[in-house]
């Protein structure tokens, strides 16, 4: 596991914890629960770093892929709860493909989930698993704009690409890009370019590793915290 | 149409150092179109807004980067319409209309040619600026002789056509008119499917309509809007299944189903991914009138997969 992090750069050397969460994604022989709670105490921890910049009087919005949603995104939450008054959350449904003749991905938006009052939200705090191509993040930001102009975007993820908050800005007009900014634990400079998987990364395909068959699977998942507030 | 080829009206019209700078700009514009991301994305959106707006006159209408001419980045030409317009792409801080390197002279020969060789009654030469402030000096200093044809126009360079998609108003109503949706994140998806069929074909003249029948076939998930689509509708039996669902809106847009449900100011919407008609449509819409799903959970559960297996 040692050599397959050589190429891994962790944002705070002193940050144990983190490394030890990262480093149980990469166990071979983890389970699609043991993973699910790894991402949660990751979310936990992230949420840690993200108090630093949060504000008890202001309203936050947190954006969560689906598959992020129960796990990533809730750790994040129940810690940031403690601190800031309100939280919202948005939750999209991405389903990713290649642009064969540009080499370009995308990841239309097939469903939508936005709690009620989210547009009061000063920041958003937008959180993905992983950032390689930035393409979902891209995506997801952009979906954001269109309907509200946050004041900060803060993204969040556990590993990003060495290049992904270069790539993630240059998608951007100056106006939005610099209101970015980025929480992280690692960032790895290893990307296979045919599958797009970052390496070590989060131990190879994130929705099969959290117990997905495949990514309609994912698409077809509703998350707890979606329920819970759609039910309310 | 004048008889002679074009470097023999060149020649005899205008010289031989003029011919010679002809065949010169040609070699060197086809060098620099490739990767260029500022004349490809000008491209994309003038094959999409003369597509919306030519109806069913697209397939007369010819498109050609780098042609071997004067003003010759892009141009876009309607025989029967009679109507041609060479583009000419600057990002660039230090363009000029006149001195040594400036651009008056090729729009004044472009003109000429158009008119006498082309027998073009009133073409048009554009200049297109990536920067805001060289824009705003050139805008107000076309000089008085190529006034009557030239314009000239400001079309921003990014490295994304994101960017454009977000800032650029007449770019996103150009690609929103193509599209099954006005959603940024459709319109990134139709863009990059008419970029990639603009950089298979752009090496020779093809029309808009090519390009952008190129485009649809490519394009997986396709997003392109389809005459096809205008009168489609769902079964009244779905309706009413859909219906059983309190809280929930549903409407048919471009070929798509898609469905919006509110409870509190808490809202969820989506698509269902197979176009209404396809096969997987059916196997969707047949499982969600044979299960007459009563809550948003229920039904989303069928409405959220692919078709492919429900």
């Amino acid at each position: 596991m040692i050599s397959k992090q050589s190429n891994r750069i962790f944002r705070d050397k002193n940050d144990v914890q983190g490394q030890i969460l990262l480093n149980r994604l990469l166990e071979s022989d983890i389970s699609a629960g043991d993973y699910r709670e790894t991402m949660f105490k990751i979310g936990c921890h992230l949420g840690q770093s993200l108090s630093q910049l949060v504000e008890r009087d202001k309203k936050y919005c947190v954006v969560s892929t689906v598959e992020d949603a129960d796990y990533l995104a809730k750790g994040i939450i129940d810690v940031l709860r403690k601190k800031a008054s309100t939280i919202f959350l948005v939750c999209l449904w991405n389903q990713r493909s290649t642009v064969e003749e540009t080499n370009t991905s995308i990841a239309p938006i097939y469903n939508r989930f936005y709690q009620a009052g989210y547009e009061q939200a000063d920041d958003f705090i937008v959180v993905k698993s992983i950032i390689s191509g930035s393409c979902v993040v891209k995506t997801n930001i952009t979906e954001i704009f269109q309907r509200v102009q946050p004041k900060a975007i803060h993204v969040v993820a556990p590993v990003m690409h060495i290049e992904s908050e270069f790539k993630l800005r240059s998608e951007f007009p100056e106006r939005i890009s610099s209101r970015f900014d980025f929480t992280y634990i690692a960032q790895d400079s290893i990307r296979d370019e045919a599958s797009g998987e970052v390496s070590p990364g989060l131990g190879g395909n994130v929705y099969e590793k959290l117990g997905f068959i495949d990514q309609s699977d994912k698409n077809s998942y509703f998350p707890e915290i979606v329920k819970e507030r759609l039910s309310a | 149409m004048s008889a002679t080829t074009l470097e023999q009206f060149v020649e005899d019209n205008f010289g031989k150092e003029i011919l010679k700078k002809l065949e010169s700009r040609h070699r060197g514009g086809i060098n620099n179109a490739k990767g260029n991301s500022h004349e490809t994305h000008f491209a994309v959106y003038k094959i999409a807004k003369f597509y919306a707006e030519s109806q069913n006159d697209a397939g007369h209408i010819n498109i050609q980067a780098q042609a071997q001419a004067f003003v010759d980045d892009l141009v876009i030409s309607n025989r029967q319409a009679e109507t041609k317009y060479s583009y000419q792409l600057k990002d660039s801080v230090s363009v000029s209309w006149t001195g040594q390197k400036g651009i008056q002279a090729d729009f004044e020969l472009q003109y000429r040619v158009d008119n006498d060789h082309y027998g073009i009654a009133n073409p048009e030469t554009v200049l297109v600026l990536a920067n805001r402030d060289v824009y705003e000096k050139l805008v107000s200093t076309v000089p008085k002789c190529i006034q009557s044809h030239t314009r000239c126009i400001y079309f921003e360079n990014p490295a994304s056509p994101n960017v454009l998609i977000l800032e650029n108003q007449e770019f996103r109503t150009a690609i929103t008119q193509l599209s099954t949706s006005s959603e940024p994140d459709i319109l990134f998806a139709v863009a990059q499917n008419l970029i990639g069929a603009w950089g298979l074909l752009s090496e020779s003249e093809v029309t808009v309509k090519e390009i952008v029948d190129k485009a649809r076939k490519g394009a997986n998930p396709n997003f392109f809007k389809s005459d096809d689509d205008v009168d489609l509708d769902i079964d009244n039996e779905l309706k009413m299944a859909l219906d059983n669902i309190n809280g929930l809106s549903f409407d048919v847009k471009n070929g798509y189903l898609s469905y919006s449900f509110s409870r509190n100011g808490n809202e969820f919407s989506g698509t269902v991914k197979p176009r209404v008609g396809t096969e997987q449509f059916r196997a969707i819409s047949n499982e969600i009138i044979t299960n007459k799903p009563s809550t948003i959970f229920a039904l989303a559960q069928i409405a959220m997969s692919t078709g492919e297996q429900a």
